[in-house]
């Protein structure tokens, strides 16, 4: 049983967004997979299934992801496991079982800003660009920061040359990552982002200066670790994560630059 | 409100409440087979297909299911029954609340040839909790049942 009160599936995008101004109490519905999660009573869900796209696709502006892609299709799309040293579909694996990820959606993992997930880790790295139906472009980084009240359309990936990198740690297979580093050495130079602080991914911010100044990839970690914040949770302390970030930090610089 | 699909080859229309999940849908219509063990997505008892594809049935708004096609144990009876002498064979079957979810995972597998390694087939079915079996006998089911239909 859902905590729903009434549901309600528009016509049009536009038509969504005339009824969530209507009725801010509304919420939108698109993997379902978290509402049974939080068990938070809503008074209307509006349905974004067949409104909002869903497809990977290669564009002129990069690789463009519906937002009602789900993570299965993520992890199976012949191009996600083509480009970006599989970052992608590496990023999905560890999610529950087939049927979750047959029903989660990449929109849905981004609106919900999860610290925890790894997704969001790999597309912050990767430079995403979010298309929001109201607002326009905004950058994943940005939004994380600073989210907008909005239907999430795409994600789209500048298709770079070069070498990636998705450390995680997580106590068992299946479980939730306790911390989660992503690496790119690309043209536009070395980027590194952090997710499950537990708060949701951020890029490390002026991570090439921090190797420039540092010398080896272990000072660079070291002194990135320093620079970021982290949080406590059932999974792990503060601590414990600053420490773990150091060495996943350190393990995908070395690999992104061997 | 009335949401109408096709359930296991038959075209029905039902009567659902907002906040009616599919699983609490098949239940309320004698499709018993359909488990609702942790209803939040974790333990995949509830696992039917939703045009072919396994998805959680306590984790999808009723109403969503308009012109879609449901499959449930109900609607591939032979093949299930195929799977479930594996299963007895090795012992992996005690209380058998989690069997239809894990026969409509396995079956959508067994579709899937790209899924055949034990690691594959763990990741796949990482999603459906058994309290009695220990994995071990399931697993060897699966194999030997997989190995059985390619």
């Amino acid at each position: 049983m859902f905590l729903l009160k009434d549901y309600i599936r528009p016509h049009s995008l536009s038509e969504a967004i005339k009824i969530a101004e209507s009725r801010p109490y509304a919420r939108w519905l698109s993997g379902c997979t978290l509402f049974q999660l939080f068990r938070q009573p809503v008074a209307l869900g509006v349905d974004l299934m067949g409104l909002v796209p869903e497809g990977v696709e290669r564009r002129e502006e990069g690789l463009t992801i519906g937002a009602m892609t789900t993570l299965h299709q993520l992890e199976t799309s012949s191009l996600c496991l083509s480009l970006f040293g599989r970052v992608l579909p590496q990023a999905v694996a560890h999610l529950g079982g087939i049927a979750l990820r047959n029903q989660i959606t990449v929109g849905g993992t981004i609106c919900a800003h999860l610290g925890y997930s790894e997704l969001l880790t790999a597309l912050v790295v990767l430079d995403a660009r979010l298309n929001f139906f109201r607002r326009g472009w905004m950058y994943l980084s940005d939004y994380l920061a600073s989210p907008v009240h909005d239907i999430l359309l795409s994600v789209t990936l500048p298709v770079r040359e070069g070498t990636f990198s998705l450390q995680t740690m997580r106590g068992a297979d299946a479980d939730r990552a306790i911390l989660t580093v992503a690496a790119a050495n690309t043209e536009d130079g070395i980027s590194v982002s952090v997710g499950g602080r537990p708060a949701p991914a951020l890029l490390v911010p002026e991570m090439e200066q921090l190797l420039l100044l540092g010398g080896t990839a272990q000072a660079a970690s070291e002194a990135a670790a320093e620079a970021l914040y982290f949080g406590s949770d059932t999974r792990a302390t503060a601590v414990y994560r600053k420490n773990l970030c150091a060495v996943l930090i350190r393990r995908a610089l070395e690999e992104v630059t061997a | 409100m009335m949401v109408s699909m096709t359930v296991n080859g038959i075209p029905r229309s039902w009567d659902a409440l907002p906040g009616d999940s599919l699983a609490d849908l098949l239940r309320k219509n004698h499709l018993l087979s359909v488990k609702i063990g942790c209803n939040e997505g974790a333990c995949g008892s509830c696992t039917v297909w939703v045009d072919g594809r396994p998805m959680l049935s306590c984790s999808i708004p009723a109403l969503r299911m308009q012109e879609r096609s449901i499959t449930t144990v109900e609607g591939v009876r032979e093949e299930a029954a195929r799977f479930a002498d594996f299963l007895v064979g090795e012992g992996a079957d005690q209380c058998g609340y989690c069997s239809p979810g894990l026969v409509m995972t396995v079956l959508a597998m067994a579709r899937n040839k790209s899924v055949r390694t034990p690691r594959e087939i763990r990741r796949y079915l990482n999603g459906n909790l058994c309290r009695c079996s220990g994995y071990l006998g399931s697993l060897r089911a699966i194999k030997k049942y997989l190995a059985s239909v390619d």
